[in-house]
């Protein structure tokens, strides 16, 4: 075994949903990154609240990339459920953390006369070491639940030993995050990191290949998950309203606000159905606050009359989307970026509305308090479409940013300014620009806001002429926004030998960047289109990055190649485009990219 | 209504009229709502800009065309969310939702339950004329049983009890009205805007196209003929219509814009075993009425007692959401640097 420097590691813990180990794996991740490691988790977990097997990765070191990769390097495995997935998804000489006292311990224990090597668990490849979790548990605590729950932290305590982190920097981490739950709590945390730590120090042959390399740079850096940044972004954008409903995995961003809600102006409320909850925001809107809902797949089905509402009597809101993988129920836990299409068309007929693909947590972050503006400028619903590997899962980023432009609530008419008008018509274009001025309920003249079609004076009207003029002055507002720059520009970068591209948006930004490395040192470079906004489509700037690059492979996570038909819809049918989709919940990693990304050069060459 | 009153108001009911038209067929009973309604807002001295009204979908939510306000017509079954969401955000506004029996208590069902829950401090109307009278005449969800449509089709299946449900679910003013009853509607109206909370006014408004034939349940002549009285309320500008006896007692007085208004029980004296503030009483009278097909019209219920919804989100010093300049919606540089804190 050779001696660690580890400058990028990945540990899985197959453990059962419920056991209360989520939070000892957050605060685990947590202590990685305080200690300036880079580091990112992953949660596979099933759609259920106790028993069902449910893994968590954690991906730290010095180098370590934001995508999960396709292998580990440890993994600790309390269950045997799943536990052959995960062993076969371990690096060869990497290490199998397991508890004597289990149903698998005694399948592969080694010190056993019996042990049956012929067991399905059991691999040349890989090192075992026995670790008696839950004899240390209930040894050494009173209590059923903490028996339990300290199972998990005696394993953190030996893990922390086995990467090289000090016992002070360990525990520090564990005080303070459950400083808030009592003093028994964190004392209990403390001893049972102690006591792993303890077990594995006294081992003789404990290996010390996985000890992470640490460098003390100065770094100003952040640790969150995509839901805090575009909650956090929505606080930002000067968001005032928020309406939200629980499901899976927009629930932390709500909850995220409605703690925001505590400290600044904000209401939050919860809806009694996403459609409500939109209803609810576009009336808080119309009153004059800057609303927002969030949800996932089918919250969003649900609402779908209000989109079209939002837009046609164009009352500003932003939608946050946390796509997750459907259609219908879908696999609620898992991720996809299936809902393209539904954010460009959901709602009957058609209206026009701005639909925003984050990719990385900075993006989420300034796109989410930009949408605000952007809502409130264009007088239409702002979709920003997030995905469950984004929202959930923590990333180490680069520090935010101050919103660089001031809170802009758009052509709003005061009082002062409306008594220096001769004449108001709420539907009036009076600069061209497709964006009529509004006023708020109790400032100036009365009016019908309304969803059915009216003249610019907003009275009701079936007219012909009146009809397409409301369409077609809708419409002109995305051309309006456009010519003002008004939306995030394209990431792109060209590398000047490549003759192929990638086109990706949201989160498999990640995996990409990490598989465009990787390629580099094999030679062969890609360039990177990534994709900020879907409508209105960044036609011209595609145009451009076509026109550079033979090969274009488009990344995307559905079966249909929702964004392939779109940039062939927007932009051209004749090129060389290459799909890599993905379309099975789990997460993008750089080893599927690199793999076909080689595949399809290397069949050009043949 | 008194005479006097008009005198010291600046508002007549043509000031609420609108250049639009909502449509509606001669003869219709909503179309007397929106009178009344006209006539209450002028008597509390409500400026137009002051009212925002949010309709639903249907003959209802047109008559929003007719009244001069801030309106907003929302979506089939959707007003209550949307009126929700600017009540909350601008609660210096006074909220009217106008809405029927199919908009409410068929499509909308869910978020009325929503709605009364949480004793939001806005008027609902519920114009109630048991037939879905816009697309020519279907069953509604408060169509009886036996009332056969004007086609001839009968449900068997009971009616919705929106006044009872309203009851049990929260409304703290619940009121019946009939649309041939203007002065009663009009005090209800009132009585219904100065309440602070929940104020549920169901009436029974006939469609003269589709639902007031010989055999229908929710005609002119069938509510007539099954009226009974139940408390009557009328609602009087203390110093405009009191002048020399402000110390009279009232049930309950409100402020509005400065004035003091007054809610009285007209008749209470001739139901000495009913009182409006038991809830228990009320819904037991009620549901003995429901039964034997009684419609008994006036004020069912009333409760001064509970917080109205939006005072949960704010302080007294806190301005209302919808209130803000742009600039004091987002957190200052030094508290951003706070939050960031927690992720650093």
């Amino acid at each position: 075994m050779s001696s660690g420097a580890r400058e990028d590691l990945q540990i899985a813990v197959l453990t059962e949903n419920g056991d209360y180990s989520v939070s000892t794996n957050d605060t685990f991740a947590r202590v990685l990154y305080d200690l300036g490691l880079k580091t990112t988790t992953r949660r596979i977990f099933p759609s259920n609240i106790k028993g069902a097997p449910s893994r968590y990765f954690i991906r730290t070191g010095q180098n370590a990339k934001m995508a999960l990769r396709s292998n580990s390097d440890i993994a600790i495995i309390l269950i045997e459920e799943r536990a052959e997935r995960v062993l076969s998804r371990l690096r060869p000489g990497g290490l199998v953390i397991y508890d004597p006292d289990s149903y698998i311990g005694e399948k592969i224990d080694p010190a056993r006369d019996d042990k049956d090597i012929s067991s399905r668990f059991y691999r040349d490849a890989l090192n075992y070491r026995a670790v008696p979790l839950k004899k240390l548990a209930a040894d050494n605590f009173e209590d059923y639940l903490m028996k339990r729950v300290m199972r998990n932290v005696i394993y953190v305590g030996f893990l922390s030993s086995l990467l090289g982190i000090g016992f002070t920097e360990a525990s520090e981490g564990f005080a303070e995050n459950f400083a808030d739950k009592g003093e028994k709590i964190v004392d209990n945390n403390l001893k049972a990191l102690k006591l792993g730590r303890d077990y594995a120090e006294n081992l003789n042959s404990l290996t010390d290949e996985f000890q992470l390399t640490r460098s003390r740079c100065e770094r100003d850096t952040l640790f969150m998950r995509g839901n805090d940044a575009t909650a956090l972004g929505a606080v930002m954008g000067g968001c005032t309203y928020a309406s939200w409903y629980p499901i899976t995995p927009a629930t932390s961003h709500g909850e995220n606000l409605e703690r925001y809600a505590q400290r600044y102006p904000l209401v939050v409320e919860q809806g009694e159905n996403e459609d409500s909850c939109l209803g609810r925001a576009l009336g808080a809107a119309w009153a004059g606050a800057r609303a927002s809902v969030s949800t996932s797949g089918p919250g969003f089905s649900n609402m779908a009359e209000f989109v079209g509402y939002s837009s046609f009597a164009e009352i500003p809101v932003v939608i946050f989307n946390i796509q997750r993988c459907g259609p219908s129920t879908g696999m609620p836990t898992h991720t996809k970026q299936g809902d393209l299409r539904a954010a460009l068309h959901i709602s009957h007929d058609e209206s026009p509305r701005v639909v925003l693909t984050p990719s990385t947590v900075e993006q989420l972050y300034s796109y989410s308090w930009q949408a605000f503006n952007i809502a409130a400028r264009y007088q239409m619903p702002v979709i920003l479409l997030s995905d469950l590997e984004l929202g959930l899962s923590h990333f180490t980023t680069e520090k935010l940013d101050y919103p660089d432009e001031p809170v802009d609530e758009g052509k709003v008419l005061s009082p002062a300014e409306l008594e220096e008008l001769e004449k108001y018509s709420r539907y009036e274009d009076v600069d061209g620009d497709g964006v009529c001025p509004r006023t708020l309920p109790g400032q100036g003249p009365t009016y019908v806001t309304r969803g059915a079609y009216h003249a610019a004076d907003g009275r009701l009207s079936e007219a012909p002429e009146d009809a397409r003029e409301k369409m077609e002055r809708l419409f002109k507002k995305m051309t309006t926004m456009k010519e003002n720059n008004d939306l995030p520009a394209p990431e792109v970068e060209i590398c000047n030998s490549a003759g192929a591209g990638a086109i990706v948006f949201g989160s498999t930004r990640y995996a990409f960047e990490e598989a465009r490395e990787n390629l580099t040192t094999e030679g062969i470079e890609l360039s990177l289109f990534d994709l900020p906004v879907l409508s209105p489509f960044p036609t011209k700037e595609l145009h451009e990055f076509l026109n550079q690059h033979k090969k274009i492979f488009i990344i995307e996570q559905n079966y249909s190649g929702q964004l392939m038909s779109l940039i062939q819809e927007k932009v051209s049918h004749d090129h060389d485009f290459q799909p890599l989709r993905s379309y099975d919940g789990r997460y993008m990693n750089a080893s599927i990219i690199e793999e076909r990304v080689k595949e399809s050069l290397l069949n050009e060459r043949k | 209504m008194s005479e006097n009153r008009g005198s010291k108001n600046k508002y007549s009911p043509v000031d609420y009229e609108t250049n639009s038209s909502a449509n509606l067929c001669p003869g219709c009973g909503h179309a007397l709502i929106t009178r009344a309604l006209r006539q209450a807002v002028s008597e509390l001295n409500l400026p137009p800009e002051k009212l925002n009204v949010v309709a639903g979908i249907g003959c209802s939510g047109k008559t929003v065309a007719e009244i001069k306000a801030n309106g907003i017509h929302t979506l089939h079954g959707c007003a209550a969310p949307v009126a929700m969401g600017s009540q909350v955000a601008n609660p210096d506004q006074e909220h009217i939702l106008i809405s029927g029996d199919g908009d409410s208590w068929a499509i909308g069902s869910g978020k009325m339950i929503a709605l009364l829950r949480t004793n939001l401090d806005l008027l609902y109307i519920c114009e109630n004329n048991g037939t879905y009278g816009l697309t020519r005449g279907q069953l509604s969800p408060t169509t009886k049983i036996d009332s056969p449509t004007r086609w001839g089709m009968v449900s068997d299946i009971p009616p919705v009890d929106g006044i009872g449900i309203a009851m049990v679910t929260g409304a703290t003013y619940v009121a019946r009205g009939f649309s041939a009853r203007q002065e009663l509607l009009v005090e209800q109206i009132k009585g219904g805007i100065l309440h602070d909370g929940l104020a549920y006014l169901e009436v029974f408004s006939p469609c003269r196209t589709f639902n007031d034939h010989e055999g229908s349940h929710h005609s002119y002549k069938y509510c007539q003929r099954h009226a009974a009285d139940f408390p009557k309320i009328s609602v009087n500008d203390i110093e405009a219509d009191y002048p020399s006896d402000s110390e009279l007692e009232h049930e309950f007085t409100y402020e509005e814009d400065g004035r003091q208004f007054g809610l009285e029980f007209d008749n209470l004296d001739e139901m000495p075993e009913y009182d409006p503030t038991d809830l228990n009483l009320a819904l037991k009278t009620w549901e003995d009425y429901w039964t034997e097909q009684i419609i008994p019209l006036g004020l069912l219920y009333i409760d001064e007692s509970q917080k109205a919804h939006h005072e949960r989100f704010y302080s007294e010093e806190d301005d209302y959401i919808a209130t803000l300049e742009p600039e004091e919606t987002r957190p200052s540089r030094e508290d951003f640097s706070i939050i960031l804190d927690q992720f650093r």
